[in-house]
This record gives structure tokens, C-alpha cells and sequence, in this order.
């Protein structure tokens, strides 16, 4: 193959590819639509997974792209425009939220008033065991559940499950307000106008020095990351919180914002290694993408898989260490001798020991054209989507009241794929048109030309 | 012009004023450990070695009397002396961050003042060590804390936290102590040749370790180097995290929150940077190395202080948020008795000094003005010690049940045992600065356009044409 000097795809496989991308994305959406009109509860998780897998890789893009600009970056200039395509295709995921937003009822156990429900359920039975009389009195007590309780258990002996009922009842009305339907709705809403709003500034900045040259736009760009990382780092935190923590909406995690960032890094630089090896062996990047490249991303890839794992594990040991029931639930779910803990190891193993083995060596970064890395990357990239679904999937079980323990805890559905095919279809044509579009590496960057020299010294 | 001369058009600047060489490196570098001392050192360095005398009284009165001549009380368990151990052990961080991961990130820059931040990591390291041994009251027990056989069979819980510290912060000190001297052995063969004495000669040459500065010194050196460095960043890590662990792997609200290992480890960088700051400014003025550590050092260690002082803030925010949203009664009062309660003088203290006074670096004017720099970098190392005491003190001095509610006062011993660690650090310091060389000479060196194979080159210049911020027409250049 000989390399291309235009970077264009025109006249490549590459110029197809959104197509194939759109005709898949079709198929599965296709698929997923009949999942939703067949069993709609299992549709909303399968959705959900098929859609933070991709919008992990996209927002982790996005902090690729803005990590350069913040550190003014030149030699990672020619693999940013890669970044940038996977970027660029982030306000798409406003329209692929819409079966999200039309299922939240099946998702987020609080929508539907969870708490008052309980509330009000508690106090009707109250008064009806005890006459009115009694429930005065828990109420000028202070209504504490504890004060609840021993009265209960002076009168007439609650069970554990009704004391656990009316503890989560009084614990999500206090959270009533943040976790509602309109500010939830609106919070999104902000999520993807910010988001929006970045990647298509960050991509017109830079695909507008191709023919322009025109040193200012770095400029911008350098001068908008600072404010925008931090406008990221909070939207991002928010809707994890939003969309994977409230799934379990008692549960909590100080360090869970840290974890999704760490895990939107992860998955876009495996995907950078897997595209920089496939358009070098395409011949599409030229030389363009050297060796220099992959032995930088395969650091930063194998550092920031370092990161994640640390960031996973402080979550994991804090929480098992001081082992408070409110906490320990999320690993519960994942960690009992049932199904999910063989997902849980393999996650431990396939994300984390066998990467950090083949991505250790400076020799599998640099030599053998980078086939190990390339391996590695994968794999990482694979386990990616398995965490994604070990994140969502356990709380499908606990919706259907499935303990974690029993066989049906995982129970792996045509839907999954179906959704994976759909929201990636959909998202890797919008990346690969734009990757039609326009030259794929920055050649107007005034940094270009240090970039396809510099050397690992 | 070399091929990375910076694009001045894009905000790249100079890392050394433009004149310098490699003979007025040397010459700046080495001439401080020469000269006489001026009159200013040996004023601080007696105060300074005064305020050893100062810990070493102190700690002999606490060995006499008992941990009682503190105020540390019940609840107040720990107080003043675990708050110094985490400030110290978190100074020490920026050292360790500059030397391995900015040198594994290729941050040039960090030539500059590298030496500067590692000497002063083991210094502060040196003084957080001083507190866990002293604060356990029956002070001829402290080696209970090393797993050493003994007839009594009795061991340490491995399973605690507090043994795992004395590991972590154990590592550290001998990788970042090895890590400073492999980098010094270059320089101080520098000393050795320009010594004028015998006895200069002698002790410089024994350090130096036989340096000739051959070929094959250097590359067993910098690969020595890397190792080192690879080494060291997972050590930035890990120190602060396992100082975090203390805490988080209790019950006790406040302290068991998830986040604490990255939040520690974010503003163990930050107040290292900042004490960095406050002593670089004294000595690139006193010593004038200002053609070497120029505003454009100051500005980039300022713009690292705005990150990790808003990743500090972000904590904050997320603990606060989360313990609201946990909807458990015990974490949300911590948390509003930290901000309202009889400590919420020490709790805006913290958020101004940490979160709010780094902002104003967000001004290129603020963060090029080194008076400002200054008195930011002092606000800094203030905010972040009275982090440390609001998370250890208001956590506990109300616990659970308000008959274990106290107050936690200060006595006069705390105060004069935390003044002596402070007059510790500085005597180690001022030595460095008069024994040592406290620029690396040879990395600085190495960043000079003079370093470059190509330097004088000037057809490559012509050809590449991108050194006068006009980007070349890559694809025609290299002539595909």
C-alpha cells in the first residue's frame, strides 16, 4: 500500500466506511426497536449500556483533545485529529438519548416518586396498626426512623424488610428535589448544549487551519481549554452521576465522577492506537503517525489503564474495608458468589494484568510494528464494553428482583447486541463522515511539522 | 535556531533567558556554593538552626512529661501532630512530581528547578517522619511500628493502615533520596573540578562517585535515570494515598469517603508546589539566578497551582455534595458543622487560601507578578495545613453521640513543636543551598539550543522554515 501524501480517505476503503458504519448502526437499531416494543424494561438497560460505552469514548475524546491544547502539545498533533473525529460526533448522542429519556421509568428506580410512594405507604399502615395516637407520637419524637423503629418494635415487631422500606423511603425524600424528573431532564439538557457547543468549536478550530493556517486559531483553542476542562469535568461527573449512580439510587461514591473520567480516558486511547495502526497500515496517515506516536500513546495508555485500575481499586477497598451496608450494596450486586463475580475477576485480570504485562515493555511499544500494543489496546478496548455492562447490567437483576447470587443475575440478551450495533453504528458513521471530510491529521497546525519529527529522547 | 525552537506567534517561550550559555550556567550555579555566605544566610540560618533547638527542647519536655503537655484530648484524638505529619509528607510530593513525572511528560522546563524541589522533598519528608514517632506517648515503643522478630512474638497489624504508612513513606524517602543523589553525582563532579581547595576537592570528588562524564557514564546515568523516574511516579501516588487510607478506611464520617486517595494526592502536589514557590522566589532573587529561573518557571508552576488547587476544590465540592446526597444524617452534619460549626473559622480558611487565592491565576497579568506569586504561595501552604487540621480535628471533636462532643486548644508545646519542624526543614535547607549545587547544571544544560546536535545548522533552518511562526507546507516539505 503505498501512503497516502493528501491525507485524504478519497479513493480509500476509508471513504466507505460510514456507510458500512450507518447500514449496521440501521440493522441494530432496527433490532432495538423491536426489543422496545417486545420487553421495554430490558430494552432501557441494554440501551443504556450500548450508550455509555460510546459516549465514554467520545467525552474521553474530547478530553484528549482538550489535554493537548492545555499543555500546548506537539507531539501528539498528528494523532489529535483522530481524537477529533471521535469528538467531533458528541452532539449526536442529544438524539441517541431520546430512547433513554422515554425509558428513564424502567431505568431509575426514583422516578416514579420512589420515596413519597414508600413514605406514604409507611404512614398508612402506621395508622392503621396503631391508631392515630401512636403515629402523633413518632411524629413529635422527631420521626427519627430509629425512634420509628423501637416503637414499632415495643408495639407490633416490624420486619427487617418494612424497617429497610422506610429507611430508604425517609433517604430518598430527602433527596427529592435533585433527584426529580424536570431538573434531572434539565441537567441532561445542560450536559449535551455544553458538550455540543465544545466539540464543534474545538473541530472548527482546528479542521479551519487546514486550509487556513491561521496561528490564532491555536490560539483559541489553547486559550478555551483551561475553562472548558473544568466545564467537562463537571458535566461529566454530573451525568455519571445522573445516568449510572442513580441506578442504585441509594448507593453513593465520592470517587465515582474520578472513576467515569478515568475509564473515558482508557477507552479513547485504546481507540487512538487502534486507528493510528489501522490508517498507518492503510498507508492512510503518511508518515505521519510514526513510531514516536505509538510509543506515546502506548504510555499514556498504559499509565492512564494504571490510573483506572488505582481509581477502581480505592473505590473497591474504601468501600470493603469499612464495609457500611449503604455502600457495600454496589459491590454486592457484583461481587457475591453468584454469576457476576466472574465478570468482576475477568475485569480485574483482562483489563488489568494482562494489559499492564503487554503494554509494560518499551519493546512492544516500539518494535514488531506495534502489533502487541495494537493487542493490548484491543483487549483494553473489549474489556471497556464488559465494564460498561458490569456497571449497568447488575442493576437489570435488582430490577427484576433477581438476587445476585442466583444463575439469572447475568442473563446476557439478544437486546445487548442489538443496542451496541445500534448506538455504534450510529456514532462511528457520524465519526467516519467527518473523517471523509476533512484531511486526517491537522496539516495546518502550526506544530505539525515538530510533530512528525520529534523522537522519544 | 534548532527544529523546537518555540513558536513564539502560539505563546511558546524561552525556558532560560536567551543569552545564557553553558558557561554561565555553570558559573551561576556553582559560584552560591563557593562565595562566602552573604550576611543573610547565616542571619537565617541561626534562626533557623535556633528553631531546631526550639523541636529538640519541645520533644525532650514531651518525652519527660507524656503526649498530655499537648492538647490533643478525648475525642480529639489526633490533632496537631498527624496535621504536620500529612502537611509535610504533602510538601514533599511536588519534588517527586517534578523530577519523575514532569521528566517522564518531557516538561523541560522542569530543569530549572527540579534539584530545588527534590532537596526540599527530602527535607520535608525528614520532618513528617519526626511526628508519628513522637506521638505515640510511650515513645521507647516506636519500633512496634517496624515488623522486627522479636521474643515477645507480638507483630504489627499488617492489616492497618498506620503500618502500611510507615512502609509507604519509608519507600519514598529512600527512592526519592537515591533519585536526588543519581542526579547530583553529574554536578557534583562539576564542583569537584572547579574546587580550589583539597579538602573541597576530596569530599566533592567522594560524592562524585569517579565521574568523568565519558560516554558510557552518561548513558549507565540516564538510563539510571529513567528507572528511577518510572520508579518514583507510582510512588507520587502512593505515599498520599496511603497517608489518605489513615483516614478512609475508618467509619468515622468525614474521614471514610472514597475519593480520599486522588484528593489527597491532588493537594499533596499543590502545597508542594507552593512551598517550592515561596522558597524559589527567595533564592533566585538573593542568589540571582533570574537569567535561569525566569517568570516564564513562575507562570507555569502558577498555572499547575490553579489545576491542583481546583481538582482540591473539586473534592470539596464532590464530599459536600455526596454527603448531602447520601442522605446519611451523620455525614451531612460533618459536613455543615465543618462549614458553620465551632471550627468554621478553620474550614473558609481552608477554602479561601486552596480553592479561592489560586483563581486569581487564571489572570496571565496575576500569575506573571512575582510579589503576588508570593503571597499566594504562602496562602497556599496555610489553606492546605489548615486542610489537614479541619479534616482530622472537626471530624472529630464531635462524634457520635453529643456527650463525646469537645474542643480541641493548642497548646504552647504543639506550637513550639510544629515551629521546630519548620526550623528543621529550613536548616537542612539553607546547607543545601550553600553545599550543593541547587540548579541541575547538566540537565539545564541539556535544554540550551546549544545542546542540540543541529545547532548552527543553519541549512536545516532554511529548509524547514517553520521557526519563524510560518508553519511550512508539511506535506510539500518532506518531499513525499
Amino acid at each position: 500500500m503505498t501512503d497516502k501524501t493528501d491525507y485524504r480517505t478519497a479513493g480509500t476503503a476509508w471513504d466507505n466506511a460510514w456507510k458500512i458504519a450507518a447500514g449496521l448502526g440501521f440493522l441494530g437499531l432496527a433490532g432495538a426497536g423491536a426489543g422496545f416494543a417486545a420487553d421495554g424494561q430490558r430494552f432501557a438497560f441494554s440501551y443504556l449500556f450500548a450508550f455509555v460505552v460510546f459516549l465514554t469514548i467520545s467525552i474521553g475524546a474530547t478530553f484528549f483533545v482538550l489535554l493537548q491544547h492545555l499543555t500546548n502539545a506537539g507531539w501528539s498533533v498528528t494523532v489529535r485529529r483522530t481524537a477529533e473525529f471521535f469528538m467531533s460526533a458528541l452532539p449526536i448522542f442529544a438524539l441517541l438519548f431520546l430512547p433513554i429519556a422515554a425509558s428513564v421509568d424502567h431505568l431509575f428506580p426514583w422516578w416514579h416518586d420512589h420515596g413519597a410512594q414508600h413514605a406514604s405507604a409507611t404512614a398508612v399502615e402506621h395508622v392503621e396498626e396503631h391508631g392515630p395516637a401512636a403515629a402523633e407520637a413518632n411524629h413529635v419524637e422527631g420521626m427519627h426512623s430509629e425512634n420509628a423503629h423501637a416503637q414499632h418494635v415495643a408495639g407490633h415487631r416490624l420486619s427487617n424488610e418494612e424497617i429497610e422500606h422506610q429507611l430508604h423511603a425517609e433517604v430518598m425524600a430527602s433527596k427529592g428535589w435533585f433527584l426529580s424528573k424536570g431538573f434531572f431532564v434539565g441537567r441532561a439538557v445542560v450536559y449535551f448544549l455544553f458538550w455540543t457547543f465544545l466539540a464543534m468549536k474545538l473541530f472548527r478550530n482546528s479542521t479551519l487551519q487546514d486550509t487556513t493556517r491561521d496561528l490564532k486559531l491555536t490560539n483559541r483553542s489553547q486559550s478555551m481549554a483551561p475553562a472548558a476542562t473544568f466545564g467537562l469535568a463537571l458535566t461529566t461527573t454530573f451525568a455519571a452521576f445522573d445516568w449510572l449512580m442513580s441506578l442504585l439510587p441509594n448507593w453513593y461514591s465520592t470517587i465515582f465522577g474520578v472513576q467515569i473520567f478515568a475509564t473515558t480516558m482508557v477507552a479513547i486511547l485504546s481507540v487512538l492506537v487502534l486507528m493510528g495502526y489501522a490508517m498507518r497500515a492503510s498507508g492512510l496517515s503518511g508518515k505521519a503517525i510514526t513510531t514516536e506516536h505509538f510509543h506515546d500513546l502506548g504510555k499514556l495508555l498504559f499509565g492512564f489503564n494504571v490510573f483506572w485500575a488505582y481509581i477502581s481499586f480505592s473505590q473497591f477497598f474504601l468501600i470493603w474495608y469499612a464495609s457500611i451496608p449503604e455502600e457495600t450494596v454496589f459491590f454486592h450486586l457484583r461481587w457475591s458468589n453468584g454469576p457476576w463475580k466472574y465478570i468482576s475477576v475477568a475485569i480485574v485480570v483482562l483489563h488489568l494484568v494482562v494489559p499492564f504485562a503487554l503494554l509494560l515493555s518499551r519493546n512492544t511499544k516500539r518494535h514488531a510494528g506495534q502489533k502487541v500494543l495494537a493487542l493490548g489496546a484491543a483487549l483494553i478496548l473489549a474489556m471497556h464494553v464488559v465494564e460498561m455492562y458490569w456497571l449497568v447490567m447488575p442493576n437489570y437483576a435488582a430490577a427484576k428482583g433477581i438476587g445476585p447470587d442466583l444463575a439469572g443475575a447475568l442473563a446476557p440478551h439478544w437486546m445487548d447486541l442489538a443496542c451496541l450495533f445500534g448506538v455504534g453504528g450510529v456514532y462511528l458513521a457520524a465519526v467516519f463522515y467527518r473523517m471523509s471530510q476533512h484531511a486526517v491529521v491537522p496539516v495546518g497546525d502550526p506544530r505539525f511539522a515538530r510533530s512528525k519529527r520529534f523522537e522519544n529522547v | 535556531m534548532s527544529f523546537d525552537a518555540p513558536i513564539k506567534a502560539i505563546g511558546e517561550k524561552d525556558l532560560v533567558a536567551p543569552k545564557s550559555t553553558f558557561k554561565s550556567i555553570t558559573e551561576a550555579v556553582s559560584r552560591v556554593t563557593e562565595n562566602p555566605a552573604p550576611k543573610g544566610w547565616w542571619i537565617a540560618f541561626l534562626t533557623a538552626f535556633s528553631f531546631t533547638g526550639v523541636l529538640l527542647g519541645s520533644i525532650g519536655y514531651l518525652f519527660w512529661r507524656g503526649v498530655g503537655v499537648w492538647g490533643n484530648n478525648s475525642p480529639v484524638g489526633w490533632a496537631w501532630d498527624i496535621t504536620n505529619f500529612v502537611w509535610w509528607v504533602g510538601i514533599g510530593h511536588a519534588g517527586t512530581l517534578i523530577s519523575a513525572v514532569l521528566f517522564l511528560f518531557r516538561q523541560k522546563w522542569r530543569t530549572s528547578i527540579n534539584r530545588f524541589a527534590e532537596a526540599m522533598t527530602i527535607f520535608a519528608v525528614i520532618c513528617a517522619l519526626i511526628f508519628p514517632g513522637i506521638h505515640v506517648g510511650r515513645v521507647w515503643h516506636a519500633y512496634y511500628m517496624f515488623p522486627i522478630p522479636n521474643q515477645m512474638g507480638a507483630w504489627p497489624n499488617f492489616k492497618s493502615p498506620l503500618l502500611w504508612d510507615v512502609f509507604a513513606v519509608g519507600t519514598y524517602f529512600t527512592v526519592s533520596s537515591l533519585f536526588w543523589f543519581v542526579g547530583l553525582i553529574p554536578d557534583l563532579a562539576t564542583l569537584r573540578d572547579r574546587a580550589k581547595n583539597s579538602l573541597r576537592r576530596m569530599v566533592y570528588g567522594f560524592f562524585s562517585l569517579g565521574w568523568r562524564g565519558s560516554n558510557r557514564h552518561w548513558q549507565n546515568y540516564e538510563r539510571a535515570y529513567m528507572i528511577l523516574a518510572a520508579l518514583s511516579t507510582p510512588l507520587v501516588l502512593s505515599v498520599h494515598s496511603v497517608v489518605s487510607f489513615d483516614f478512609a478506611t475508618s467509619v468515622e464520617p468525614g474521614w471514610h469517603t472514597t475519593i480520599f486517595p486522588p484528593y489527597f494526592v491532588a493537594g499533596a502536589v499543590f502545597s508542594g508546589f507552593a512551598m517550592v514557590m515561596t522558597l524559589l522566589l527567595v533564592a533566585r532573587s538573593v542568589f540571582k539566578l533570574t537569567d535561569l529561573v525566569t517568570i516564564t518557571h513562575v507562570e507555569l508552576m502558577n498555572k499547575i497551582m490553579l489545576a491542583t488547587g481546583s481538582l482540591v476544590g473539586y473534592a470539596y465540592a464532590m464530599e459536600f455534595f455526596v454527603a448531602w446526597y447520601s442522605g446519611n444524617e451523620y455525614e451531612r452534619y460533618v459536613f455543615i458543622n465543618r462549614a458553620t460549626g465551632p471550627y468554621a473559622w478553620a474550614y473558609w480558611i481552608m477554602i479561601t487560601c486552596n480553592v479561592i487565592s489560586p483563581q486569581l491565576f487564571w489572570s496571565k497579568r496575576l500569575r506573571t507578578n512575582i510579589p503576588l506569586s508570593f503571597v499566594v504561595s504562602i496562602f497556599i501552604n496555610i489553606g492546605m495545613w489548615f486542610e489537614r487540621f479541619v479534616i482530622i480535628v472537626t471530624s472529630l471533636h464531635r462524634d457520635f453521640i453529643p456527650s463525646s462532643w469537645g474542643y480541641f486548644h493548642p497548646t504552647l508545646v504543639d506550637i513550639t513543636t510544629y515551629l521546630g519542624s519548620l526550623g528543621v526543614f529550613f536548616t537542612l535547607f539553607l546547607l543545601f543551598l550553600r553545599w550543593v549545587p541547587m540548579i541541575a547544571i547538566a540537565e539545564l544544560k541539556s535544554i540550551l539550543p546549544e545542546a542540540d546536535p543541529h545547532f548552527g545548522d543553519h541549512h536545516e533552518e532554511a529548509h524547514e522554515g517553520d521557526s519563524h511562526g510560518e508553519p511550512s507546507l508539511a506535506t510539500s516539505a518532506e518531499g513525499h
